[in-house]
């Protein structure tokens, strides 16, 4: 089975992100890159639909600069067969990024698409369910669990809803979005590291797709979130409820 | 400074300080892919980083847990176990061993780069992870054929754990002292006796020095005549072998690290190197732990600095921070400075050992390379090996009583609460205490180092360092001038050093400080060079120690050995 994991490049989530003064963006200097969590756990995810189907092959995908292929390397290293890094100059949005992951799909024909329900640094959450709808496929976002039948043809998810757990199954070819309890993703290994250099990472320009225009948000401005302000002691119960009438005016 | 584990200084000597296309091509034969090879080695150091980011949080809570022995096994800890098969998964539990029996065939820098990052984690389980390389290297350069097929890919996989099992009571930095003993019956070899302090005494393969019984009585109290021995616990046909763990010990620090009492009772072991040739074989394995433990005590001084600066950033006394306050601010300066000071060295000879490594491959090799001369080779492969021999006992001394000052000043910083059981300030503190002491205590560092000045490594040094400084001076005159004049005190001093050896002895450390002054001013200017902003570094390490340099002279030129006396009035042992 073959299936195609499109990932991130990210800040990492432990990084303490700091605004540009003039609010076009973050500030990128001295600021370690990771693969978008969600992204990893699809890797993992497919890494281990692999290990249980014989002759499956699982691709990576991003979108981005040059500077993309450090997180490809990581996903080659974690045990992903090949890379592709489609080169865009400029940062796409979710509709530009789903148009590309199309094109890639109807070029490479995975029977499976696992995806990461949403990247931590835009928290859009859009780009799974677009592809989604453009090809017209079924598909289960959230998912924290996944089974496949023994012939590959359908595919079990399980979703965390309010309330408890949704149980959704369909026929492949379709795509999965994948939550945080899904797996915990491997780290790349010593011998991973030293076969992933030698594994294909084909760079295809974003003009080559053929692709209008598809950009359909435009990013205006960045801005920090207002600092906490510093709480203060109370001596009393009473002198408590006094300034949560007279101060904070909420009762 | 970072927060992160593959801190800047380990990018910047990766990126800078290594001629890594020359150590590629003559430790591999040409064509060399370094920029491959270089990104391999940074995604190997951003994965330990990952593991030990997740592994620090279990490290700080799990670390008053003990080892404990229960029916003669050794448990380690949870989070100790934890850890191990993280990084056993990741397969980064020996890097040095070759590829051809899956390990990374890793450059003593990438190594010390990785077990740095471990022992700012958790200095208990670099203890166990250090080790493996370690053993498994020895194995590698000692070992039969059959032993290093069989053992190394178990090692390398992180399925079999090792130790090195020298000390006795009456072995401890004079293992002349050494009374087990091996007896060889119809060409098999069989060890007798007790061995204590064995870190990771439980494992699966001991290495253990043993005296040749045949030899036993003539070689008694020397180093001749000593073997050394895989001994597996289990033998390869399923039998166990004749050895126990009699008991763990509870120790100041690092009590994730099992250190163990192990008894020999007719125990199978195979000859590595030649028979009653083990010393010379130990003293390798000696080498590589010193470095490694330079490292472990440079991981401590990091944690313990990045303890102390986080804490004195948000500790408010007197209405502000307390990095503000002159007195706190001072101490985390010479913390860092410290730190740097100490890297530099350790990462300097590192590099050194490194190219020495690739000579001695491309020497032992059939190829013609039209880019090097072999007579050449020889010559600096030498020149190296010498300051090797050198810089080793020197990083050690410095690297790991480096980690106990910075320690010390960490638990300062933290006042009341660092003397809390809780506090991390403390635990780093305990951890450091042993790294001044095992694989050869800081007096006998400092003893060795004095031992290879006279033999000659000290010209050669200066000769480098000269030439270094020429190439320097125009860019930072009055840097190299300090550096000069330092030099010159040094120079002056050797006369008094030369009347007599316990003179020289009473010295060694003052010796080993004002040449450790001098490598590490030159090596930190050379930084300079290519990194300008750690011209100010440069400057303030050298402003700071020049003047020690100084008191250090004048203080050897002051006396000789008649102070010595003077210090046995003082003790009460002139009668």
């Amino acid at each position: 089975m073959k299936i195609l994991v499109p990932l991130k490049r990210v800040p990492d989530p432990q990084t303490n992100i700091q605004v540009r003064p003039d609010g076009s963006g973050i500030v990128t200097d001295n600021v370690k890159f990771v693969i978008n969590p969600f992204c990893e756990i699809a890797v993992e995810e497919a890494l281990r639909l692999k290990e249980k189907q014989a002759e499956s092959e699982v691709i990576v995908l991003s979108i981005g600069g040059k500077e993309c292929q450090e997180q490809l390397r990581t996903a080659l290293a974690m045990g992903a067969d090949r890379a592709i890094l489609v080169l865009a100059e400029v940062p796409v949005d979710p509709a530009t990024a789903a148009a590309v992951i199309h094109k890639i799909i109807e070029q490479e024909q995975p029977m499976l698409v696992l995806a990461g329900k949403q990247s931590i640094d835009d928290d859009a959450g859009q780009t799974g369910q677009l592809v989604a709808s453009m090809l017209d496929w079924p598909q289960a976002t959230c998912a924290s669990k996944i089974d496949i039948s023994a012939d590959g043809g359908e595919i079990t998810v399980m979703r965390e809803v309010d309330g408890g757990l949704e149980s959704l199954a369909f026929a492949l070819p379709g795509l999965v979005t994948t939550d945080l309890r899904l797996n915990e993703p491997r780290y790349a290994s010593l011998p991973g590291i030293m076969k992933a250099r030698k594994k294909e990472m084909r760079e295809v320009p974003l003009a080559e797709l053929g692709l209008g225009a598809t950009e359909k948000v435009k990013m205006v401005a960045i801005t920090a979130p207002t600092k906490r302000q510093a709480g203060k002691k109370v001596e009393s119960v009473a002198e408590l409820v006094s300034l949560l009438h007279t101060e904070a005016k909420i009762i | 400074m970072s927060d992160d584990f593959f801190n800047s200084d380990m990018r910047f000597f990766l990126e800078n300080r290594i001629d890594w296309p020359r150590y590629l091509r003559l430790k591999n034969g040409a064509p060399v892919d370094a920029a491959g090879e270089l990104e391999d080695w940074h995604a190997i150091l951003r994965t330990a980083a990952d593991i030990c980011t997740e592994i620090a949080p279990m490290a700080r809570a799990g670390w008053h847990d003990e080892v404990v022995l229960e029916d003669g096994v050794v448990r380690v800890p949870p989070h100790i176990a934890k850890a191990y098969d993280l990084l056993k998964q990741a397969g980064l539990v020996c890097l040095p061993v070759s590829p051809r029996w899956g390990g990374a065939g890793s450059s003593m820098f990438l190594n010390s780069a990785l077990l740095e990052m471990l022992s700012r984690t958790d200095a208990s389980l670099m203890t166990i992870v250090g080790l493996q390389g370690g053993a498994a290297i020895d194995i590698e350069k000692y070992g039969s054929d059959e032993l290093r097929d069989y053992w190394l890919p178990r090692f390398t996989s992180g399925e079999v754990q090792g130790s090195m099992d020298l000390t006795e009571p009456n072995a401890g930095s004079d293992l002349g002292g050494i009374l087990t003993r091996v007896t060889e019956e119809d060409g098999r070899f069989f060890i007798d006796g007790s061995k204590i302090f064995i870190t990771n005494g439980g494992c699966d393969v001991h290495l253990v020095l043993a005296r040749d019984a045949a030899t036993f009585e003539q070689s008694k109290g020397t180093t001749n005549g000593l073997c050394l021995l895989l001994c597996p616990r289990v033998l390869r046909d399923g039998q166990t072998n004749g050895m126990r763990v009699s008991r763990v010990e509870r120790k100041m620090g690092i009590h994730g690290s099992p250190t163990c009492a192990v008894e020999f009772e007719h125990a199978e072991g195979f000859l590595l190197g030649e028979r009653g040739n083990g010393f010379r074989a130990m003293l390798d394995l000696m080498n590589n732990a010193r470095i490694g433990v330079s490292a472990q005590g440079l991981g401590i001084a990091e944690a313990a600095f990045h303890q102390a600066r986080n804490y004195a950033r948000e500790r408010v006394q007197f209405g502000q921070p307390i990095i503000r306050q002159p007195l706190v601010k001072s101490m985390l300066t010479l913390m860092a400075l410290d730190i740097q000071a100490a890297r530099a060295l350790l990462y300097h000879t590192c590099t050194l050992v490194d190219v020495c490594d690739a000579i001695a491959s491309h020497l032992a090799s059939d190829r013609e390379d039209p880019e090097f001369d072999r007579a050449a080779l020889q010559k600096e492969y030498e020149h190296n090996h010498q300051l090797v021999r050198f810089l080793t006992p020197l990083c050690k001394f410095l690297a790991t009583e480096t980690a106990s000052e910075v320690a010390r000043k960490g638990v300062q910083i933290h006042g009341g609460l660092g003397f809390m059981a809780e506090s991390a300030a403390g635990q780093y503190l305990a951890d450091s205490i042993i790294t001044t002491i095992y694989e050869g205590t800081s007096e006998i560092q400092a003893s060795f180092a004095l031992r290879e000045m006279a033999k000659g490594a000290l010209f050669t040094l200066l000769d480098d360092t000269k030439i270094q400084l020429g190439n320097l001076r125009q860019r930072f005159p009055e840097q190299t001038a300090q550096l000069d004049c330092g030099i010159e005190q040094l120079g002056a001093t050797l006369p008094s050093l030369l009347g007599d050896p316990s003179y020289a002895l009473l010295n060694a450390k003052r010796v080993s400080e004002m040449v450790i002054t001098i490598i590490v001013g030159v090596e930190l200017l050379e930084q300079a060079t290519v990194s300008p902003e750690r011209t100010v570094l440069a400057s303030a390490y050298i402003n700071r120690k020049i003047l020690e340099v100084d008191m250090h002279a004048r203080r050897i030129q002051s006396g000789d050995v008649t102070r010595l006396e003077r210090y046995d009035r003082i003790l009460g042992l002139t009668d």
